[in-house]
């Protein structure tokens, strides 16, 4: 035993000073792994005698997962790879954002972009799809979905799926799915409130209250978040952060009529309020601008499920909702308001059929309906419609195989019909192995702006206009004069399509001993038709008409494993590791015909495909580490877990718009978190740690990483 | 007699001394092609700013001549006495609707110094449709990036002239800054290039 503790100790105490050597942190890490795997086997035999775990770490068997198939499953079971982040892991670790938590993840990069995403298999995070309870969450702002708008104080666990899920979901559902499981009514009568304060003067409170009132649960939470923000670079105007208050009210409402039939509703309200002076030097001159920022987003999500009888069941599905943005700025000169509105109605009805003999049906069908409003769409406002089927077959042959084939036909008023398959197998050992593979294919419906922008540059000069208007935008421009020249004949234009993908994930889960789990899995996605601005036209001021066309082909694979260990009944250890390689298809043509060229002290020179870092934003290696100590009375908890990625590319500095130079590289770091949770009493808790320990921040290249960030919290429930 | 002899010695000395300055030149005195430097030329820079704040210029063409590696007047752009022009990104060359003259030009691919020979072919002078350097970022010498609002040369892509009385030159542009700073932000000074050029003055393809 003493051995092992060791190594970690030495190993978590080598790993802090390696925050800055982005190269060797890496070979530490997958020594940490390598330890493991040789030391583990004779370790778990130390340990035979030891009772199976019942650790709140471990997920607590049987865990029904619904994401993966649309259908409750037990999580070792389901034959596409789900990840479950239960609430009390979510409670311990003291995360106040769904961005705090799957940061932590192995493979979830966080990406702060207009809002903090996450990177998931090398994917942007505008293409994972993130769900509250099935439904989808709106009000992308530059492709990302703002992962600080959502609490994790309501949410009872998060299910992930890793892989395209289209074939269930349609659009958005390329790299994966993020589906939060918000809590529902289990007491009678029962109460939580719970204050927390933090470094920046950041502030998160929460109120719950839940009943059971003749089989009728209600369940409201109140959570309001906010911050004095942080400024890591004083000699600029403005903070680096800005300060910030955030509510959050959701609602939720279960009931059963009879035996046969139950119903309930979701409902969120979120507001933001943020505000910060930005400024900058013109020459010698300071302007600054006083710039306020409001966003709001309700939802309300009816659902009813009917258990004709044992072989049939059918699930009605309602989703309302909308998301609005609203800016302003103030200077000098005046006053201006950007708007931004949308809008999204779904409804969908779906169809299981349990078979005897190992095969269930699941059929849908459904309509979506959504419309956005803003300055810069043409016409201002605009609508469009889907209609979708699917279908999924799962059947279970023998024990020990598993097969899900499932397919989805997603009809789009602006482009038309768009299928999605997908394949799944898995193979079940008489022990604790499980290997799942797919085949899969994924896709993103073109955006609003990319449909529907109609935008002239006051100050450049240049035009911008989205493919489901470019005919009639050009048409028009001509009229009035403004096309010089065609740059592409315009009766060449095709439409405009998905971005799609089509994807392989092959893992394995087993135990290596009772005490050691391990994951492994790889991906590999080939993504075409990407979506990129094409100049169509020449206008006479020397500029030109852009609009959005289907382009780019880039790949992403990658390898991952997760160890997960107790080496004693009190100590759980978790660890992961991701390889990722994420290319443009067209720079490594481009490349192999030798056309691509770096420059150094003002000498050109000739790439070749080992000098090509590929898309920007991608670490080739990161990692998360985890160590927790709970106490023998389970009234104590103490953690540290760190998360640590390798060198990524920033930005093109050398012209040729490709990450090559050593200079276009963001150094890799490490972030360590802590936590002390103590329950004081069966009601009363007390929380604290640290955030970011080593205070690392990086003013230029991750300002959204503020620095430590102390914390301490009360919780308090009626029990 | 004696004012040509001074003349003629004062472009000698120039060319002596642009040749020993310049680093990447060739080292052989007897050889007539050289390449040169030209260090932060103004290409109608910004004059001042708009009560907007927008910042404004003069909105005039530097013209040039690569044969006497200066500036022609702004007033002899009817005339063969230029040979490329300079306003911001734009270049224009001596020929089509931008000058009288027959030139021409093309952006190639390619490791500037490793261009031996002109090429015959593929020649484009400006017209309606758009310069015989294409604009737009990534089209012709340069990429935008909108998230630093800065202009940086393409490594690879050579300007190849033909001048308006059928001499030929290559270009490698360098900056696009006063200073030329090696990470131009938004604060930089534009519009000011800095290139390379070599000229062939004997009319043939060879810059050798």
């Amino acid at each position: 035993m003493c051995p092992l503790n060791l190594i970690i100790l030495n190993n978590l105490s080598q790993m802090r000073t390696f925050a800055h050597i982005s190269t060797r942190k890496v070979r530490i890490g997958l020594c940490v792994l390598i330890t493991f795997l040789v030391i583990s086997p004779s370790f778990g035999q130390n340990n035979k005698s030891a009772p199976p775990s019942d650790s709140l770490w471990f997920i607590e068997l049987p865990v029904m997962v619904v994401t993966a198939t649309k259908s409750a499953i037990e999580l070792r079971d389901v034959p596409i790879p789900t990840k479950v982040i239960l609430g009390e892991q979510i409670r311990l670790r003291g995360g106040l954002r769904l961005s705090d938590l799957l940061s932590e993840e192995t493979g979830f990069l966080q990406i702060h972009y207009f809002g903090s995403g996450i990177q998931l298999q090398g994917f942007d995070s505008e293409y994972t799809l993130i769900l509250i309870d099935g439904q989808p969450v709106i009000g992308r702002n530059g492709g990302t979905l703002d992962l600080d708008r959502f609490s994790v104080s309501n949410i009872e666990r998060v299910e992930i799926v890793q892989g395209p899920s289209s074939s269930l979901y349609g659009s958005e559902a390329l790299a994966g799915v993020i589906n939060l499981r918000t809590r529902s009514a289990t007491k009678p009568l029962a109460g939580f409130a719970s204050h927390r304060i933090q470094s920046n003067g950041t502030r998160n409170s929460n109120v719950a209250i839940e009943s059971i009132i003749k089989g009728l649960g209600s369940r409201f939470n109140y959570d309001r978040y906010s911050s004095d923000g942080y400024d890591l670079s004083p000699d600029v105007i403005g903070l680096t952060g800005p300060s910030f208050v955030t509510h959050t009210s959701t609602a939720r409402f279960d009931d059963t009529f009879g035996e046969k039939v139950t119903a309930s509703l979701g409902a969120r309200l979120a507001i933001q309020n943020q505000s910060n002076v930005i400024g900058f030097d013109q020459s010698g001159v300071e302007l600054s601008f006083e710039e306020r920022f409001r966003q709001k987003d309700w939802s309300l999500s009816p659902s009813f499920v009917w258990k004709f009888s044992p072989k049939h069941r059918f699930t009605f599905r309602g989703h309302l909702t909308s998301f609005d943005s609203h800016s302003e700025l103030d200077d000098t000169t005046g006053h201006s308001v950007v708007q931004f509105n949308q809008g999204y109605q779904k409804a969908e009805v779906q169809h299981d059929l349990i078979l005897p003999r190992g095969l269930i049906v699941n059929t849908g069908a459904g309509l979506i309906g959504e419309f956005v409003e803003a300055d810069r769409i043409s016409g201002g406002a605009r609508t469009n419609q889907t209609t979708f089927a699917f279908s999924q077959q799962q059947w279970f042959p023998w024990n020990w195989l598993q097969i899900i084939t499932s397919g989805r036909l997603d009809r789009h008023s602006d482009f038309g019909i768009h299928f999605s398959p997908k394949a799944a197998v898995m193979y079940k050992s008489a022990g604790s192995l499980r290997v799942r593979g797919s085949i899969g294919s994924g896709f993103k419906a073109p955006s609003f702006q990319q449909l529907y922008m109609d935008f002239t540059n006051a100050v450049a000069g240049y035009t911008v206009v989205g493919a489901s208007d470019v005919a009639g935008a050009l048409q028009n421009l001509e009229s009035l004069g403004q096309i010089q020249a065609y740059l592409t004949d315009p009766d060449t234009f095709t439409d405009i399509l998905p971005e799609t993908s089509v994807a392989y994930n092959l893992s394995a889960d087993f135990d290596l001993t009772s005490r050691i789990q391990v994951h492994i899995s790889a991906f590999r996605n080939n993504v075409r038709d990407l979506i990129e601005t094409l100049p169509v036209a020449a206008k006479p001021n020397g500029q030109q008409v852009f609009t959005y066309v289907n382009l780019s082909r880039i790949y992403t694979q990658g390898l991952s494993t997760e160890i997960t260990a107790q080496p004693f009944r009190s100590i759980h250890i978790s660890m992961g590791y991701q390889f990722l390689s994420a290319k443009d298809r067209r720079v490594l043509e481009d490349i192999d015909q030798g056309i691509v060229f770096g420059r150094q002290n003002g000498r050109d020179y000739r790439l070749s495909r080992s000098d090509y870092g590929g898309l920007f934003n991608r670490s080739k290696h990161s990692g998360t580490i985890q160590v927790a100590y709970t106490s023998p009375d389970k009234h104590t908890n103490i953690q540290i877990r760190g998360t640590i990625r390798s060198r990524y590319g920033y930005g093109d500095l050398n012209g040729n718009s490709i990450l090559d130079a050593a200079s276009e590289y963001v150094k890799g770091y490490l972030i360590l978190n802590t936590s002390f949770t103590r329950d004081v009493t069966s009601r009363i808790t007390l929380q604290a740690g640290v955030n970011n320990l080593m205070g690392y921040t990086s003013p230029q290249f991750v300002p959204s990483l503020s620095g430590r960030q102390l914390f301490a919290g009360l919780s308090i429930s009626t029990n | 007699m004696s004012k040509s002899l001074f003349s003629s010695t004062l472009l000698l000395g120039l060319a002596l001394l642009v040749a020993a300055c310049d680093s990447s030149s060739n080292s052989d005195n007897s050889d007539p092609v050289v390449a040169q430097r030209v260090t932060e030329l103004p290409a109608d820079p910004y004059t001042g700013f708009a009560p907007s704040g927008q910042p404004i210029t003069a909105g005039i063409y530097t013209f040039f001549s690569l044969r006497t590696n200066s500036i022609v007047a702004a007033t002899d752009s009817a005339s063969n006495a230029w040979d490329v022009a300079f306003k911001g990104t734009s270049i224009l060359v001596n020929g089509g609707i931008s000058g009288p003259g027959n030139g021409a030009a093309q952006v190639l691919n390619d490791v500037f110094s490793d261009i031996k020979i002109a090429p015959a072919s593929g020649w484009a002078q400006d017209s309606v449709t758009g310069f015989a350097i294409p604009t737009g970022s990534g089209n012709g010498w340069y990429n935008y990036e909108p998230s630093t609002f800065t202009i940086t040369p393409i490594p690879g892509r050579v300007i190849l002239i033909r001048t308006a009385d059928n001499r030929y030159a290559k270009i490698s542009i360098l900056s696009y800054y006063k200073g030329q700073p090696a990470i131009p932000d938004r604060t930089s000074e534009s519009r000011f290039l800095t290139f390379d050029f070599v000229f062939q003055p004997d009319g043939t393809l060879s810059f050798e």
